[in-house]
């Protein structure tokens, strides 16, 4: 308790001198206000919890994942993307693997029936066990936007550059407008790093650079995918000779260089966390199982889960949770791939075996883990949008909200959260008129993605005043938990 | 000494303002002869521009450049011929055993040996820069089946970097490696509910032209909160132009268009448009509106032509070229001298790529070392650090082949190959800003920061020590000539002398200087090549060395 303050204290310190020496510029100064705010960060040690985001890079076509096959629904959907020829992007009825959840859907288009692409089979097999959910039509918000004439009002804010990859991958990794360096991912790890014994273990990427776990006051690291940790040659003895300058050398953060002084900072975070990760991964070695390779649906051969690697890594990691000291840990690993603007018959099917073989992987070896980790670590799937739901012959376009996936033992699985849309495309012809078709089939997000990352982090531990920092636009939002999470 | 370097850096700056005043007076669209040279830069000079325009100054170059002058040089490299990597690649083919295929190592191969050998530095360096901008990569399955087409499409960046911007974009629209990674190849028009594709459409004015917000001519956004260039409209309507375009052929067919009976050099030829798949539906957008049945060739014409009038292009292109080649941080006065030579080079030309080139690398800010105790500079990045070396210390391969692979893995390579970005928004995005830092405190942005985390700057500091003391490549048969370095060895002041002007163009700080000395002479019994090893390593594993000022 004491070193806690300490180390508060410490912090506060060095803050208060950054501050001075930020000066005049105006900034940099509201900048570093707010971490001086972040201060007041919850410390979680009675236990241990991990969020593992699972990005689908590119923007997955969740209308081909998560389908709704009641008659007037599969009628939309047969319209909007059957061509009738070899290349059409409609899944044929037959293959699809329906699932049922515990509380029946009946809205404005009746009583809903559900299925899952034919390659998600683990995923339909988590779900029915309780172990997945699904949240619907989830997507950047702002505000609540009911439907087109609302989002052609200018008085309702809007997200800006809609349906680009760039954009709207920073607003779901961000969601605060205001900082769109910084990912909510981070910020929490910001407000509970005081939980972890080794704070630089807090925010951990298998996938490189992601904005979603940059902090701002802490900093994500980047493990290997492999999850191999490597150190730098050449530290003591160098090429014959000792009294290797080396560490002196690329450690240097007092260059008067803004862009040196970085770097070194960079390799110095990598060599303080260089012998705990190689702890961590020495002993998890043999203890964590790999994957077992999966099926390519389009070659019906077997073939190694890139996925379901860099799950493993993250798994080792938690595994070595005490050796850490963690007691709180945000991962992000990217699956790529997802931008299906052509050839998506093949492409997606090999992505959606892909992302349930490697979810059913990860599940099941977490209740391997010492203690059974299963019900203290939830994944949760992104994406830069949803897809059109016309097709362009062989594909689809950038869209804007979509359907995910939660999965642990503490989601409150087998249900559909939130609305599900109308599967149809507005079309003056037909006189169909779907109200949250912006066009073609491009959906009004019915759930923010504050809302389905505020319900995350209050199972994360986050206290009700750190969520709304985080998380500014979600006071916008009537229902702010939705109730997925135990 | 630092008297002595501001002296220098006035006298050359008013050189180069003599120097750039002539260049307006004679620059045409083609031609941009220059004729007379009155600047004689020094070593130092002369290193910092060839850190700058080519993959990395040797001895000879440096030399070459400070008994030619700057402009002589400029004038060598615009008009020496280009050399394809196409040719290289056919090579490669021809030699192949029967029964295999080129890869893209054969690709790698020719890019490295291009990079050591190839004496059209400027055009391979513009070039580099370029597919950073228009981006394809080996990274999509099927460019990674045509490594030849991926060559014919580098060398296409290569050509039209001296051209004018207007017909790169036309031939970059058109390339069938760029129609297979933004999916306009095969695309087709409005029939039923099925739409063209968007993608091509999409990326053609954020990445390749006019950018999201709308811009000032020195780079700044017009409005607060920025003004969008486009809607989702223009895109849809965007899209349509560039419909019914696929491989080049002897005819129209339906098989053709949809890839069937292939013509051998399909990889390579421009697309062409199959009238029977293109939209026939009026086309609008950004202020256009196509008439109906208006045929594909005077769409695009027409589509492409507003792209590049777009008063966008300038800044949006100007201010990448400039962070690719020279610093991440621009004023905007030297954006805007550069969009200003975009817009007009003088001879009412809009797009004269050439005088774009000269302005970016001829700028007061390009050509003046930078004070260090700022924002200045960029980080090398990691192909450029490995060039760096291969040039600085002359390597070869013994045989011949420059067998590079990719570079892909950050544990123990450099985490960016030529070619293999990760997607269309290149391997970092123009305005990265790296979260927790001075840099982003300072309002600064650091594109090849993204590149930097705790793994790959591991990766890179163990791939060149292995590098510089036992060779590179696959099967590290591309190894440095250290003779001149080794010739200086026992006077360990002249080696880094030499090292400080080949790879930090005389920048070195004195305690930089002052460490590796001090090590070199801490083991008087060392051998000399290992003396040349740890030189070159430490220069080449420090902060200053990896960031360019």
């Amino acid at each position: 308790m004491k070193k806690r303050i300490d180390t508060s204290r410490r912090e506060f310190l060095r803050r208060v001198s950054m501050l001075s020496a930020a000066g005049s510029i105006s900034a940099p100064f509201a900048l570093n206000l707010f971490a001086m705010n972040t201060a007041a960060a919850s410390t979680l040690t009675a236990d241990y919890k991990a969020l593992v985001c699972l990005y689908m890079g590119g923007g997955n076509d969740s209308a081909n994942m998560v389908l709704a096959t009641d008659t007037p629904s599969w009628a939309g959907y047969q319209d909007a993307r059957s061509n009738g020829g070899g290349a059409s992007i409609a899944l044929p009825i037959g293959s699809l693997l329906p699932i049922v959840p515990n509380t029946p859907k009946v809205d404005a288009v009746g009583a809903r029936a559900f299925a899952l692409h034919p390659n998600l089979a683990p995923m339909q097999t988590l779900f029915d066990a309780g172990r997945a959910a699904i949240v619907a039509n989830v997507g950047p918000l702002i505000e609540p936007i009911a439907d087109k004439a609302a989002y052609r009002n200018d008085a309702i804010q809007k997200p800006a550059r809609l349906f680009s990859h760039s954009d709207q991958t920073s607003q779901w990794h961000s969601t605060d407008p205001s900082k769109p360096i910084y990912g909510w991912g981070g910020r929490m790890g910001d407000m509970i790093k005081t939980s972890n014994t080794k704070q630089n273990f807090t925010s951990i990427s298998s996938s490189g650079n992601s904005v979603f776990l940059a902090g701002e006051t802490i900093n994500q690291y980047q493990i290997n995918s492999n999850g191999t940790a490597v150190a730098i040659g050449g530290m003591t003895n160098l090429f014959g000779a000792g009294n290797s300058p080396l560490q002196d050398i690329i450690t240097n953060t007092a260059a008067s260089n803004l862009f040196e002084r970085d770097h070194a900072a960079v390799v110095q975070r990598s060599i303080d966390a260089q012998t705990d990760l190689n702890n961590v991964m020495l002993a998890t070695a043999t203890s964590v199982p790999a994957p077992t390779q999966y099926i390519n649906p389009n070659t019906n051969l077997l073939a190694n889960n890139w996925f379901a690697s860099q799950l493993h890594t993250v798994a080792r990691i938690i595994e070595g949770q005490t050796t850490l000291g963690a007691h709180r840990q945000v991962f992000f690993v990217n699956m790529g791939g997802f931008d299906t603007h052509d050839r998506q018959v093949t492409g997606h099917a090999d992505l959606m075996a892909r992302l349930a073989h490697a979810a059913a992987y990860f599940d099941g070896v977490l209740t391997t883990l010492p203690g059974d980790k299963s019900n203290q670590v939830t994944l949760f799937t992104a994406s830069d949008f949803g897809r059109t739901f016309t097709s362009n012959g062989d594909g689809t376009d950038h869209g804007w909200g979509g359907h995910h996936f939660v999965i642990g033992g503490a989601v409150k699985g087998k249900e559909i959260y939130g609305d599900f849309p109308q599967t149809a495309v507005t079309n003056t012809g037909t006189g169909i008129d779907n109200p949250l078709d912006v066009g073609s089939g491009r959906l009004i997000p019915t759930i923010s993605v504050d809302q389905y990352a505020g319900t995350l982090a209050k199972w994360f531990g986050l206290s009700p005043a750190e969520i709304s920092s985080v998380f500014p636009n979600l006071a916008n939002f009537p229902v702010q938990d939705l109730g997925f999470m135990v | 000494m630092m008297r002595t370097l501001h002296s220098q850096s006035a006298r050359i700056i008013g050189k180069i303002a003599l120097f750039t005043a002539l260049l307006t007076a004679c620059s045409g669209e083609e031609v941009t002869t220059i004729t007379t040279d009155t600047v004689q830069p020094t070593p130092e000079q002369a290193s910092r521009i060839l850190s700058q325009a080519t993959f990395g100054p040797n001895a000879a170059e440096i030399n070459k450049l400070t008994n030619i002058g700057i402009s002589t040089w400029f004038n060598e490299q615009f008009s020496k011929p280009q050399k394809l990597h196409f040719s290289y690649i056919n090579l490669a083919q021809a030699s192949l055993p029967a029964g295999s295929r080129l890869r893209e190592d054969q690709f790698f191969e020719s890019f490295w040996q291009q990079v050591v050998n190839g004496d059209d530095q400027l055009r391979q360096r513009a070039a580099f820069a370029l597919s950073q901008i228009f981006v394809i990569s080996f990274q999509n399955n099927t460019l990674t089946d045509n490594p030849r087409g991926v060559a014919a499409y580098y060398d296409m960046l290569g050509t039209y970097a001296f051209r004018n911007f207007r017909e790169l974009l036309e031939a970059v629209t058109l390339h069938p490696m760029m129609g297979n990674y933004l999916s306009s190849l095969r695309n087709q028009k409005t029939v039923g509910a099925r739409v063209p594709d968007e993608n091509y459409a999409r990326e053609i004015m954020q990445l390749f032209t006019i950018g999201l917000k709308e811009l000032n001519q020195d780079g700044t956004d017009t409005t607060v909160p920025p003004t969008e260039t486009y809607t989702n409209d223009d895109i849809k309507g965007l899209a349509k132009v560039f419909t019914g375009w696929s491989w080049a052929g002897p005819d129209t067919s339906s098989t053709r268009f949809f890839g069937g009976d292939p013509d051998p050099n399909r990889d390579w030829l421009p697309m062409k448009n199959y009238p029977a798949y293109h939209e026939t539906l009026e086309k609008t957008f950004l202020g256009v509106t196509i008439p109906p049945n208006t045929s594909a060739e005077v769409s695009l014409k027409i589509a492409l032509d507003a792209l590049f009038n777009h008063p966008n292009v300038g800044p949006f292109i100007g201010q990448q070229l400039i962070q690719r080649l020279v610093t991440s941080n621009p004023s905007p006065a030297y954006v805007s001298r550069v969009a200003a030579k975009f817009a007009d080079n003088g001879q009412g030309i809009r797009g004269d790529m050439k005088a774009v080139i000269q302005t970016v690398l001829l700028d007061p800010e390009a050509i003046t070392p930078q004070p260090a105790n700022n924002g200045s500079g960029k980080l090398r990045e990691p192909v450029i650090r490995l060039a760096n070396w291969m040039r600085a210390f002359n390597v070869s391969s013994s045989s011949g082949r420059f067998e590079m692979g990719d570079l892909d893995n950050p544990l123990d390579e450099l985490a960016q190959t030529p070619m293999r970005s990760p997607t269309v928004f290149n391997f970092y995005r123009p305005d990265y800003v790296p979260p927790n830092s001075n840099i982003a405190t300072a309002n600064l942005v650091s594109p090849e920061m993204y590149l930097t985390e705790e793994t790959s700057v591991v990766g890179y500091l163990n791939f060149m020590r292995n590098a510089i003391s036992r060779g590179a490549g696959v099967s590290r048969n591309i190894k440095a000539d250290y003779t001149a370095e080794l010739a200086l060895a026992d006077t360990p002041e002249k080696l880094m002398d030499r090292i400080n002007l080949l790879l930090m163009q005389g920048q070195m700080s004195a305690t930089l200087r002052g460490q590796i000395l001090a090590m070199i002479n801490s083991n008087p019994n060392n051998s000399m090549i290992n003396r040349v090893y740890l030189a070159i390593f430490l220069t080449m594993a420090s902060p200053e060395y990896i960031v360019q000022k």
